[in-house]
C-alpha cells in the first residue's frame, strides 16, 4: 500500500473551506425564504410588512450561521481500530464510530466552490443504522481520496475470505480500478436534452408562475389588479400559435440547460461488484450503486428518444437497513450494447431473449372504457342540456384521447418470467420495461376487484424494497401460479436481498 | 457453496388456491362495529359543534339533507363492519403467513418469512377491554405491503410473534 500523506488516527478538521460552504449554504436557503419578500419589495407594496419579516429571518439565519460555524470547529474525525469516529456537538459531545465493514459506500461531491478550492464533500453511506448517511462539508480531495482508499483497502482485507460486500476493486497500490460503460459526450448531451420529455417541462414552468403568483398573493399584492393594466388581446391564431410556439421553444431551452447542467460530462463506469457514475457541469457529482443494493432495473423512452435509439435506464436500489428510503440512479442516453452490458454484469446470461413473454387480457383495456364511457355520457347529457358546447368538444376529445392511452398501453402491456427475472413492459407512447430479479421480491399481494373476482381476473403486485412492480388483468389461475412459484423461489433462495 | 438447480414441477408446489383461512377472534366484529360506531358519532359532533357556530346548518334544509346521508352513512359501514369479518383471516404456513382482506375488494398479501423485517403487536383501547390485539409484520417493501392483522387474542398475538421471530432467526441461521 502507498504510504499515506496522512495522518488520521489524530483527529482531523474538515477544510476551512467548510465555513464557506456553510455560510453559502445559510445564505442559499435565506434566499429562497425571502424571494417572497423581495418580490413584494421589487413590485413596491406592503414594505413595512416586509421589513419585519427580513430581519427575522435574517436574525435567525445569523444564529444558526454561529451555531454552525462553532460547530465546525468542534467537528473532528479520525480512524481508530477499523472505525471512523465522529466527534461533534456544540453544547454536547456526540461522538459516532461507524465501524468499516458497515460502510456501503463513500460517494464524493464537488460544486463550484469545492473545485475552486478543491476540496470535495464526502457522503458515506452505511448499512444497519437509523442514519444512514454522513456529510462532510469540505474535505481537502487528496486526503478525501486517500481517506476512501484507506478506508476501502482495509475493508477488503478485512473481508477476503468472505462474501462479495466489498463495493470496488482495489489495486495493489490502493486506487479503485473502474471499467468504463459509457459516457456522455457533448453532442450526446443535446440528444438527451432535445428529447426529453418536454410536457413536464412546461409543466414546471407553470408550477413555478403559479407559486410566485401564490406567494406574491401570501403576502398581500394583488396581483388581479395589475393584470388588468395589460390591455385586453384579442385571441385569434397567430397569437395562439405563437404563444405555443414560444411555450415550446422555452421548454425544449429548458429541458436542455437541464440535461447539461446534471448530466454534464457523464461517465458510468464498472466496478468489480458496482456500478459508479459521474457527472454535472456547476457540481460534480459521484453516485455509486452496489450490485447487491440494486432490487430492479428498469429502462424507457419516448417517441423522439427512440428514434435516435436512447434510453434512460434507472437502478432501483435500497439504501439502509430499513430500507424505506429509496435511491434510484437515473443515466440518460444509454443505448442498446450499454443495458445489455448493465444486464450483464448484473445477473450473467439472463437470455432475455428466450423468454416466452405474454399479453394481459384485453379486458384491461374494455373494461376501463365502458367505465370511462359512463362518465362520458354522464358529462355529455348535462353538456348538452344547458348547451355548452365548447366543453363538450373540449371533453369529448380528452375521452377520446384517454381511451387511445388505455388502448396503446394494452398493446405495449407484456410480462415474461424465468427462473431468475421477472420481466415486465408496459408505457403508452414510449416503452417502459423492468427487470426484477425473482429473489428481490419483499411481499406479493393478488388484488381483485368486483368486476375481476367475477371474471376471473385480478392484479399481480410485486414489492420489493426500492418501489412496486404492478401486472394489471390476468387470470386468478395464472396469478396464483405465478405467486406460489416466485414464493417458493423467494423461501429457498439464500441470497441476500440487500 | 454447492450449487444446486433442480427442476421443480410446477404442479408439486405449494399452492395458495386451497389454503383455508383462520378467521379472526369472534369479538372482533364486535370491536370494529363498535369503532365504526365511534367514528359516525363523532361526524355527527362534529356537525353539531360547527352548526352550533354556523347557523344554517340546524335549519332546513340542510339538517335534513345531513339526517339522510349521516344515517345512510352509518348504517353502511355497521354493515361492512358486520359483513367484513367474515371476509377478513389469515393463514400461517412453515415459510410465510398470508391474510386476505376486502368484502368488494379483496387482497391477498402473502409475506415470505425470510423477508421479515420485524414484528409489533398494538393494543387500542378498544381492543383492550375485549382482550384483543393487532400483529404488524413489516418488510423492507414499504408500507403498502405491510401487513397487519388485527382481532387476535392477546396470547394468540404473541404467540405468533414469536413463531414469526424464530422462524426469521432460523432462516438467518440458514
Amino acid at each position: 500500500m502507498r504510504k499515506s500523506d496522512f495522518d488520521f488516527t489524530v483527529p482531523n478538521r474538515q477544510s476551512y473551506v467548510a465555513i464557506l460552504m456553510i455560510l453559502f449554504k445559510t445564505i442559499n436557503i435565506v434566499v429562497r425564504q425571502l424571494i417572497p419578500v423581495l418580490l413584494v419589495f421589487l413590485v413596491g407594496g406592503a414594505k413595512d410588512k416586509g421589513s419585519y419579516i427580513l430581519m427575522g429571518v435574517i436574525g435567525i439565519a445569523l444564529l444558526s450561521m454561529i451555531y454552525s460555524i462553532i460547530n465546525f470547529f468542534k467537528t473532528y474525525f479520525y480512524i481508530e481500530n477499523n472505525e471512523l469516529v465522529l466527534q461533534s456537538g456544540v453544547f454536547q459531545r456526540k461522538k459516532t464510530s461507524i465501524p468499516f465493514e458497515r460502510i456501503q459506500s463513500i460517494n464524493f461531491e464537488q460544486n463550484i466552490i469545492h473545485q475552486l478550492f478543491s476540496v470535495l464533500k464526502i457522503k458515506i453511506d452505511t448499512a444497519g443504522s437509523e442514519k444512514s448517511e454522513f456529510e462532510f462539508h469540505a474535505i481537502e480531495e487528496q486526503k478525501a481520496q486517500e481517506l476512501r482508499d484507506l478506508i476501502l483497502a482495509q475493508k477488503n482485507q478485512n473481508h477476503s475470505f468472505s462474501t462479495s460486500e466489498d463495493e470496488a476493486a482495489v489495486n495493489e497500490d490502493g486506487s479503485m480500478v473502474f471499467k468504463p460503460i459509457m459516457t456522455l459526450g457533448i453532442a450526446d448531451l443535446f440528444k438527451v436534452g432535445f428529447t426529453e420529455n418536454h410536457i413536464k417541462s412546461v409543466g414546471l414552468i407553470l408550477v413555478f408562475f403559479f407559486w410566485i403568483y401564490q406567494n406574491l398573493q401570501e403576502v398581500g399584492v394583488d396581483v388581479d389588479e395589475y393584470s388588468e393594466d395589460i390591455p385586453e388581446w384579442e385571441w385569434n391564431g397567430t397569437i395562439i400559435i405563437t404563444l405555443v410556439a414560444l411555450m415550446m421553444f422555452v421548454s425544449v431551452f429548458i429541458s436542455l440547460i437541464r440535461t447539461v447542467v446534471t448530466h454534464f460530462d457523464l461517465q458510468f463506469l464498472r466496478s468489480r461488484h458496482g456500478f459508479k457514475v459521474v457527472s454535472g457541469l456547476f457540481t460534480k457529482k459521484e453516485t455509486s450503486a452496489a450490485d447487491h443494493k440494486i432490487q430492479y432495473i428498469s429502462w424507457s423512452d419516448n417517441l423522439l428518444k427512440r428514434w435516435i435509439g436512447f434510453k434512460d435506464l434507472r437502478l432501483n436500489q435500497a439504501s439502509g437497513a430499513e430500507a424505506n428510503l429509496k435511491t434510484s440512479i437515473k443515466i440518460p442516453g444509454c443505448q442498446d450494447q450499454h443495458l445489455e452490458s448493465v444486464i450483464h454484469s448484473l445477473f450473467g446470461d439472463a437470455q432475455l431473449e428466450h423468454m416466452e413473454v405474454h399479453r394481459i387480457d384485453k379486458r384491461y383495456f374494455t373494461r376501463y372504457v365502458f367505465l370511462l364511457s359512463i362518465l362520458y355520457l354522464i358529462f355529455a347529457g348535462v353538456m348538452i342540456w344547458f348547451e355548452l358546447w365548447k366543453p363538450l368538444i373540449a371533453g369529448t376529445i380528452f375521452y377520446i384521447y384517454l381511451v387511445g392511452n388505455r388502448y396503446l398501453s394494452l398493446t405495449k402491456k407484456k410480462y415474461g418470467y424465468h427462473d431468475e427475472l421477472l420481466y415486465v413492459q408496459g408505457g403508452i407512447f414510449g416503452d417502459k420495461s423492468e427487470l426484477l430479479p425473482i429473489f428481490k421480491i419483499q411481499a406479493l399481494e393478488i388484488y381483485q376487484s368486483p368486476y375481476q373476482s367475477k371474471n376471473g381476473l385480478c392484479n399481480i403486485i410485486f414489492f420489493t424494497a426500492s418501489g412496486k412492480i404492478q401486472i394489471p388483468y390476468i387470470s386468478i389461475h395464472l396469478a396464483n401460479q405465478i405467486s406460489d412459484n416466485f414464493i417458493y423461489k423467494v423461501e429457498t433462495d439464500h441470497r441476500k436481498w440487500m | 457453496m454447492s450449487f444446486s438447480n433442480h427442476q421443480i414441477q410446477s404442479a408439486s408446489l405449494p399452492t395458495i388456491s386451497d389454503i383455508t383461512f383462520e378467521k379472526l377472534d369472534p369479538s372482533y366484529r364486535k370491536i370494529s362495529v363498535i369503532t365504526s360506531c365511534i367514528f359516525c358519532l363523532v361526524i355527527l359532533i362534529v356537525y353539531l359543534f360547527v352548526g352550533y357556530f354556523i347557523d344554517i346548518l340546524y335549519h332546513w334544509p340542510w339538517i335534513l339533507v345531513f339526517a339522510l346521508g349521516w344515517s345512510v352513512l352509518t348504517s353502511l359501514i355497521i354493515i361492512l363492519a358486520i359483513k367484513g369479518y367474515t371476509y377478513e383471516g389469515f393463514a400461517i404456513r412453515e415459510k410465510d403467513i398470508l391474510y386476505q382482506s376486502g368484502i368488494f375488494f379483496k387482497s391477498v398479501v402473502i409475506i415470505p418469512f425470510n423477508r421479515v423485517q420485524h414484528c409489533e403487536i398494538e393494543q387500542g383501547p378498544v381492543d383492550r377491554m375485549f382482550g384483543l390485539s393487532s400483529l404488524s409484520i413489516f418488510t423492507a417493501g414499504g408500507s403498502s405491503s405491510d401487513l397487519n392483522i388485527p382481532g387476535l387474542a392477546h396470547d394468540k398475538a404473541n404467540q405468533l410473534k414469536q413463531f414469526i421471530t424464530n422462524q426469521v432467526a432460523r432462516d438467518e441461521e440458514e
